[in-house]
């Protein structure tokens, strides 16, 4: 039967309930394993093969290689995207999707990364 | 204002705190009551199916999945079934199963937004609350399975890029119980609460032969009778596996797309639970080739490929030209499927119920906002451009606005129009 | 009583209690109660105690825009009206005893218009903003008025009728003398319920303002100062109403209106406090569990099931007032 004020039971029941949010800066939740945040990039294992910025939708990534055989991979996080494709083409596991989500800055320069080595 | 014979205008939108996406409607009204409607659509042209161009198969489906913030599986699922049926690909069972669970969580986080917006927009901010705090229960699954909230990023070419583990289904059993709690609570009392009645109740009728000659999708076209689901007609991924019932309603109102929705979340649960339950162990691709090898196996083709998105069918046309990038992609989202059938409702209905009718639908203005621009001028109707004529009508456009400022072409400096014309032709 | 003393109480009632100042707090404080309420009925937040002050104070430093097709007049004196009349009206409406600060037979009456004062200063307001939405938002105000008005006074009348009285502070003397008359007048009170929701505009008659289809109606072009007023009426007509409908349907100070001296007048306050605070909390709830109606749903609601309710209400006070005289037996 439809009456008005169906919901006041639930309503009423819903005083006695805890919040349904946590106060965010306060309390933070705790990231499920596979969240996928900021790009960690580790200069060892890369071997400047490229993919990554091959498979990067947002042109976050970009590989340079100079005529010496140094590689230079760059990072912006402001452009990336997080979908974790660079993680899964990556050939020798030099990158991995991070946890780190609290990304703001207030200048450029602070979501470029950027590492230089030998090949 | 204007005041004409045919009564007042408003106009809703493109900015209007009932829509949170840019469309128009003009509605003539005579005191309370709408005489006319007209709509205008794609204030804000994404561009999306030209930059997919420009883009490898892998990376249009990150590109393609961020058309939709609440059905981003539905568009790489859509997108993936066309180029794994370009490249001849078969997806492993347990892949096709967990595309079907992502899809079914995702149909039931859209329409537990739904019901909150619909909710919202009769002034029952109660029931949205509820709905979208249940809704989390979804988010977190999703969140803990594929490592996102809204852009699940799992599908892949020829399968899907996460596996499910067995606590996974474990956590999904015991959140669709909860669920399944709140969905009972849902459907004794939100047809049933009298307010909601008199504001749904024949509001916004589209009869089952409107929805049939407007080619109405999804739960608009269930609830008015119409038994369209591309999950039964056509199935994909592992629907042909899994017992369900397409929920259908006669009745054409927005109370019948409620229950519809609310149904069909029931639905979504019992096919999530069959999921968790016998997903078959084996491979999570089709191919151990690494996706670069995949990509240089792309024939000279092209595809459709239809998905039953949350709020109906959604249809993908990709053509192949033998590169790793397509030559063409085409999307034919469900919203602009269901967008006459609101202009024809919205006819004889109270300015009051603009809101819930345009809202019934479920838009999403997003996904629709994607004109195309024709280049070569060879088809379309007297109102197509092409870039000479657009870019002609755009100087026009500023000079017979001398107030406006003028954008200028070269770096940061602009001019003032001063009436002069054609300097940029 | 010296003239000067009279003076000066005069000035305290009309300032500090029951006045402005006592009515500026008490006005936010129920603001606050109300949507904390709200929101944990939701199973949100909610806000914290100083919310309502801190937007009333932002919106008082913000710049009071007066849109070009404005009647620029009646546009800036609007929100003063409707404050000014729900100020006084609260004069007239008993607090801590069964005497109101000012009470005259037949000021019920005026509490009543006094009372109608914000709903026409918002007419006024919204019309003259020449604003699309504000003209839809006030021609629904007045039709809306309409349609509670008539149950609204109907529903006041009651106790009235019973008390034999127009005065407010005489009905709350009669009620307080015959309290089970509480228990007869419940329908009554139920309908001023409906009818004072309505008057404020609030869900599931929030038609006039309907964020979702007006986007505020009457106060579209409202901004700063000019807007404060208008929220801060609606407050102060919360509370004003709640006090009303505590002293006709509730018997008003009772039972710490016996009490003497100035243990009795603390009593009183917080007996005040106890069932305005009823009065609110049960405006809040109502608002939580329904939908809105659109605006004939809501005129038919109460055209033809209020006023006959009210009809039949006044007759059972007439018969039960017949019976107790020992007119019939």
């Amino acid at each position: 039967m439809s009456i008005p004020g169906k919901i006041v039971p639930e309503a009423l029941k819903t005083l006695g309930k805890d919040n349904a949010t946590v106060s965010y800066p306060k309390d933070k939740r705790t990231m499920p394993d596979r969240f996928r945040g900021a790009v960690e990039f580790e200069p060892e294992p890369c071997t400047g093969c490229g993919m990554c910025e091959r498979h990067c939708a947002a042109d976050a990534i970009v590989v340079e290689a100079d005529a010496d055989g140094n590689v230079t991979w760059s990072y912006d996080v402001a452009k990336c995207m997080f979908c974790g494709q660079c993680e899964e083409s990556c050939p020798t596991d030099a990158i991995v999707m991070g946890k780190e989500f609290e990304l703001a800055a207030s200048d450029k320069p602070a979501f470029e990364d950027s590492y230089t080595f030998k090949r | 204002m204007s005041e004409k014979a045919s009564g007042t205008e408003i106009p809703v939108g493109p900015q209007h705190p009932s829509l949170k996406e840019p469309a128009n409607f003009t509605l003539t009204v005579d005191g309370e009551v709408i005489t006319g409607a007209q709509m205008k659509l794609s204030y804000n042209h994404r561009g999306i199916e030209q930059a997919v161009l420009s883009k490898s198969y892998i990376e249009a489906i990150y590109l393609l999945e961020r058309i939709c913030g609440i059905c981003s599986h539905a568009h790489t699922s859509a997108f993936t079934q066309g180029v794994e049926e370009l490249l001849d690909l078969e997806v492993p069972p347990r892949a096709r199963y967990i595309r079907t669970l992502i899809g079914e969580l995702e149909r039931i986080h859209s329409h537990m937004l739904w019901l909150g917006v619909a909710g919202h927009e009769i002034g029952f901010d109660t029931l949205w609350q509820y709905a979208w705090r249940d809704r989390e229960i979804v988010m977190d699954l999703l969140e803990e399975i594929t490592g996102n909230r809204v852009h699940y990023s799992i599908n892949t070419i020829g399968g899907v890029r996460e596996d499910l583990t067995d606590e996974h289904c474990e956590t999904i059993l015991e959140g669709m119980d909860d669920l399944a709690e709140r969905i009972d609570f849902y459907q004794e009392t939100v047809p049933n609460e009298e307010t909601v009645r008199m504001r749904c109740e024949d509001v916004g009728v589209v009869p089952e032969d409107l929805a049939r000659e407007y080619c109405a999708v999804g739960a608009v076209g269930r609830a008015s009778g119409v038994p369209t689901d591309v999950r039964k007609d056509a199935p994909y991924a592992a629907y042909d596996d899994v017992d369900f019932d397409v929920i259908t309603d006669d009745r054409g109102d927005l109370l019948a797309r409620t229950v519809v929705r609310i149904g069909e979340i029931a639905q979504a649960i019992r096919i999530i639970r069959q999921v968790a339950k016998r997903i078959p162990e084996g491979d999570l691709k089709a191919s151990a080739k690494p996706p670069q090898a995949l990509l240089a196996q792309v024939p000279e083709d092209d595809v459709v490929s239809r998905y039953e998105a949350p709020r109906g069918e959604l249809i993908h046309y990709v053509r192949a030209d033998g590169t790793d990038t397509p030559a063409r992609v085409h999307i034919r989202v469900p919203t602009l499927a269901n967008w006459p059938t609101v202009v024809e409702s919205l006819k004889g209905s109270y300015i009051a119920d603009t809101p819930i009718v345009v809202a019934g639908i479920d838009p999403c203005i997003s996904c629709t906002s994607r004109i195309g621009v024709e280049t070569d001028g060879n088809h379309g109707g007297e109102n197509a451009f092409d870039l000479d004529e657009l870019r002609e009508y755009g100087i026009e456009w500023y000079d017979d606005r001398s107030d406006v400022e003028r954008p200028s072409l070269d770096g940061d400096e602009r001019t003032v129009s001063g009436g002069t014309r054609g300097d940029r032709a | 009583m010296s003239l000067e003393l009279d003076l000066a109480t005069g000035l305290l009632y009309l300032l500090v209690f029951p006045g402005f100042a006592f009515l500026f707090v008490y006005g936010l404080t129920a603001e606050y109660l109300d949507r904390k309420l709200y929101a944990r009925l939701q199973n949100r937040v909610g806000p914290p105690v100083v919310q309502p002050l801190a937007d009333f104070l932002k919106l008082l430093a913000k710049e009071s825009a007066v849109p070009e097709d404005a009647t620029a007049r009646i546009y800036n004196a609007a929100p003063w009206t409707g404050l000014a009349g729900v100020f006084t009206a609260m004069l007239y409406v008993p607090v801590w005893s069964e005497q109101a600060a000012f009470a005259f037979e037949g000021d019920l009456v005026v509490v009543l218009f006094l009372l109608s004062l914000p709903s026409f200063s918002l007419f006024f307001g919204g019309w003259y903003s020449g604003n699309v939405f504000s003209r839809i938002g006030t021609t629904r105000t007045i039709t809306q008025l309409f349609g509670y008005e008539i149950p609204f006074f109907l529903a006041c009348f009651a106790p009235a009728v019973a008390a034999g009285t127009l005065s407010t502070s005489g009905i709350v003397a009669f009620v307080e003398a015959n309290p089970l008359y509480v228990f007869v007048l419940l329908p009554a009170f139920a309908i001023a319920l409906l009818s004072l929701q309505a008057k404020l505009e609030r869900i599931p008659f929030d038609i006039p303002e309907a964020e979702t289809e007006l986007a505020t109606g009457a106060l579209v072009e409202y901004s700063g100062r000019k807007l404060a007023l208008f929220r801060l009426t609606k407050d102060v007509e919360l509370v004003v109403g709640a006090a009303l409908l505590s002293a006709l349907f509730l018997g008003g100070p009772a039972p710490a209106g016996a009490i003497e001296g100035s243990v009795g007048l603390v009593a009183g306050v917080v007996v005040f406090f106890v069932k305005t605070l009823t009065v609110i909390a049960l405006l809040t709830v109502l608002k939580a569990v329904v939908a809105r109606l659109r605006i004939e749903q809501m005129v038919d609601v109460f055209y033809r099931v209020l006023v006959p309710v009210a009809l039949v209400q006044i007759a059972l006070v007439l018969a039960v007032g017949l019976y107790t005289n020992g007119v019939i037996p």
